[in-house]
């Protein structure tokens, strides 16, 4: 076809100075609406978000909902600012092996850097329980604030968050499935600096594996049973709050044993005075530098008494 | 009172000169019949008729538009056949039964025919109406078709000419020039049998409130040409100057049943040629292909216009300025088999319900809009620049989509809503692709985006939005699985609302936002 009008369209060239201009100054980045509904096949969203990022919100998270057997993989990097918050829900219901993972860093990548960062991650309801869920979720910068509500059985979850001594992170975990996994030996659940973990677990057969970094506080309120907690302490001055109820925990503490480092104390409930570990059915014992407390009660005994027993200290060898 | 004059057979002399006129041109008289039709040209290297005043006639039979005015009894000898009528309701019936003449002419209007080229006048007083003139040309087996210049001017309001040129078993193989100057004129063009390549035939109109019709019949194997509107007039003396730029033409189709042919249509605001204005519309329908058709709109600055064209299975090219609304398809679904190129500024484009199965290419400048509305999309390219412009397929592309393209670039707001709704019988079979662009190289205006896949084919989609202002970005896959790679970057803020895949199968959505 060689028509030749008088009055073509010129060729407009793209935006190559905008382009460019838009890597000197951040915008805003918001993804306020993302539904993945009972797919049929195979699903995958990746998001990336560089400068002030926004993804979901709490009225109407990120949702994925899967009704059949067809897995959803949804995927966030999120590369933010210094003064905007990030902020990314995300839910999930029904779905088989559903695949999370949110990585929210700093702009300029470094850990430990001035940063909000803030992810909720709701896994399920009662109504329509999460299963099989695989969670990842990387948190670099300070003042990363983390809320994982799970409800549904044989969650893997891999949560790290980095960040030092200028700003305060948080982590907080609410597991009423059974079987689920935070974190595991080799990928532990890993905290920055002077972080605050909060762990609620009401399911059975859950695991938990944490490191925590220095000057970290991390509570711990278990209503289950057969749960097991795995716990890493890096610096002095960390603090451990449990609460137990349930029966045949185990708990698992690692401590650091050499240089200014060590671990100092565990405090093992709020009572001023620990009990002894020994008490009650919680067997506290150390081989190496590592320390771990066993929950014996597997039957018979009442909360008040696991209450009792989990006012303890212990201390490595 | 007029004259009648009989022509008896009888051989002419070397030249003949008929006046059947009244007292005067200025205030002509009524009644001068001139009736055939045995006139006999032959060895006549001239002949000119002049009538003036009201309602005369030429015809064979005396009655107006009657029968036939016969030309040239023997092969190849008249060279030149002038008619002048000047007055009101004239009527002119002319077969060319036997003759090759060189030329043809018929003047209808105030104005006199000054040399071989003509001309029509400018002076309004001298506009007469009512005027009608059919010509044919080897229109059947009992005329020759021979004819090298066929010239029809008719100047004046409520005017009709109607040529009938060649038939299926003998081409014309002259050259048409067809003028009207004034208000609802009428002229009505049909073409048979059209084989010799490289055959023009030039429409023009100038005034307002026109009708043309161009009807082209038969296989035209080697090619012919039909140049309607006002800027390729065989005679430059004879162009309708930017003066007589008055619009508002009525109804004008184009009805073309033949094949291998280029038609031009020239609508330009330098030129008048016919402008379609108002609610107006112009119609274009072609039978069968393929063809070659090129339409430049006017420049007047008038919204409203339409081009319908409607069963198309050619080539075809639309361009359009000043507001010109151009519309393809209607309630019949319209077919596309060749390629085609619509092209507006600061006007609308529509497309309903039309198949594309060859190279497709919408485009606007400074503003306007583009709405598309079912059918099949082979490989569509659209692009829209300058002030604020819309492109909306709202409606779906509800039949196979292959290949879409759609580029949106300018300072000003501009939004894009794309509904893949493919719906093929051979599921599977296409994989409907969309390349979407959004760009703005100054200003804050934004862009907005809203996508929809509801098509049963697997799809792929590449989204880009760039630029100073807001970005935002809607997707919806109901159906059929979607793979979509989004990027949205620039110094203002971005965002993606209503992301939704509602019983997406096989389907990924990736989005960088920065």
């Amino acid at each position: 076809m060689n028509f030749s009008p008088s009055s073509r369209l010129a060729p407009s060239a793209l935006a190559a100075a905008a382009l460019s201009a838009a890597s000197l100054v951040w915008a805003q980045s918001t993804l306020d609406h993302l539904v993945v509904q009972a797919p049929s096949a195979p699903v995958t969203v990746q998001i990336t978000q560089e400068g002030a990022g926004k993804l979901g919100a709490s009225v109407e998270p990120i949702t994925l909902v899967s009704a059949s057997s067809a897995p959803i993989s949804l995927t966030v990097q999120q590369i933010g600012a210094f003064t905007v918050a990030s902020q990314i829900k995300a839910y999930t219901a029904g779905a088989t092996a559903n695949t999370i993972t949110l990585k929210q860093e700093t702009a300029d990548a470094t850990p430990g850097a001035v940063n909000d960062v803030w992810a909720k991650l709701l896994l399920g309801t009662q109504a329509a329980p999460a299963a099989s869920q695989h969670v990842t979720l990387l948190q670099i910068g300070d003042k990363a604030q983390a809320t994982i509500e799970s409800e549904g059985d044989n969650l893997a979850a891999t949560i790290i968050q980095h960040g030092n001594s200028s700003g305060v992170s948080s982590l907080n975990i609410a597991s009423n499935g059974a079987s689920n996994t935070y974190g595991s030996a080799g990928a532990p659940i890993t905290l920055g600096a002077l972080s605050t973990l909060a762990i609620s677990s009401a399911g059975d057969n859950n695991s938990y594996a944490i490191s925590l970094a220095g000057d970290s506080t991390a509570g711990i309120t278990n209503a289950g049973s057969f749960n097991t907690y795995n716990i890493a302490t890096q610096l002095a001055g960390d603090s451990l709050a449990l609460a137990i109820s349930g029966s045949g925990n185990a708990f698992t503490f690692d401590f650091p044993t050499t240089g200014t480092s060590q671990y100092k104390a565990v405090a093992w409930g709020s009572a001023a005075t620990p009990a002894s570990v020994t008490s009650g059915n919680f067997v506290a014992q150390c081989g190496g530098s590592t320390c771990w407390v066993t929950d014996t009660s597997s039957n018979g005994y009442t909360a008040a008494n696991l209450a009792a027993a989990a006012n303890a200290s212990v201390t490595p060898r | 009172m007029g004259q009648k004059i009989q022509f008896k057979a009888s051989v002419m002399a070397a030249a003949i000169s008929v006046m059947a006129a009244g007292p005067a041109l200025a205030t002509p008289t009524e009644g001068n019949i001139l009736v055939g039709p045995d006139l006999d040209t032959s060895g006549v290297s001239t002949v000119k008729i002049d009538q003036s005043g009201t309602g005369n006639i030429t015809s064979s039979s005396g009655a107006a538009n009657g029968a036939a005015f016969i030309v040239d009894q023997s092969a190849g000898a008249t060279t030149a056949l002038t008619i002048q009528q000047v007055g009101t309701t004239n009527s002119l019936g002319l077969r060319s039964y036997t003759s090759d003449v060189t030329k043809v002419q018929v003047f209808q209007g105030a104005d006199a025919e000054t040399g071989s080229t003509g001309k029509l006048g400018t002076d309004a007083t001298k506009l007469v109406n009512s005027n009608s003139a059919v010509v044919q040309i080897g229109a059947d087996a009992t005329q020759r078709a021979g004819a090298t210049d066929v010239f029809l001017t008719q100047q004046g309001d409520n005017n009709v000419a109607a040529t009938f040129l060649g038939r299926a078993t003998g081409a014309f193989t002259g050259t048409l020039n067809l003028l009207q100057v004034g208000n609802g004129n009428l002229a009505d063009v049909v073409v048979n049998g059209q084989t010799t390549a490289g055959q023009t035939f030039n429409i023009g109109q100038s005034g307002g409130n026109n009708a043309l019709s161009l009807t082209a019949n038969g296989d035209q194997s080697t090619g012919m040409t039909l140049d309607f509107g006002g800027l390729t007039f065989g005679r430059t003396t004879s162009l309708p100057g930017a003066s007589d730029t008055s619009g508002n033409n009525n109804v004008s189709s184009y009805t073309y049943s033949g094949a291998n042919s280029t038609l031009n249509g020239y609508f330009t605001g330098s030129l008048a040629g016919i402008n379609v204005l108002g609610t107006d519309e112009f119609k274009i329908k072609t039978l069968y292909g393929p063809n070659n058709i090129q339409v430049d709109l006017a420049s007047a600055a008038a919204t409203g216009n339409k081009i319908d064209v409607t069963n198309f299975w050619s080539n075809f090219a639309i361009y359009g300025k000043g507001g010109a609304a151009i519309n393809l398809g209607g309630s019949g679904r319209l077919s596309v088999d060749g390629d085609l190129v619509v092209y507006a500024n600061g006007g609308s484009i529509s497309v309903n319900n039309t198949n594309f199965y060859g190279r497709s290419d919408f485009s606007t400048a400074d503003g306007g809009s583009i709405t598309y509305n079912g059918g099949d999309v082979f490989e569509m390219s659209v692009s829209q620049s300058g002030a604020a412009h819309s492109f909306s397929s709202t409606n779906g592309m509800s039949g196979f989509v292959e290949s879409s393209k759609v580029t949106q670039t300018g300072p000003i707001v501009n939004s894009m809503v794309v509904n893949n709704s493919s719906a093929d019988n051979y599921s599977g079979f296409y994989t409907p692709s969309f390349t979407l662009t959004q760009t703005s190289e100054t200003g804050g205006g934004g862009h907005a985006m809203t996508l929809y896949n509801n098509g049963n084919d697997s799809s792929s989609w590449t989204v880009a939005q760039s630029g100073a202002g807001a970005k935002t970005l809607g997707f919806t896959s109901n159906t059929g699985s979607a793979v979509i790679n989004a990027t949205q970057t620039g110094l203002a803020s971005q965002s993606a609302t209503g992301i939704n895949f509602a019983a997406a199968s096989g389907s990924s959505f990736t989005l960088a936002q920065r």
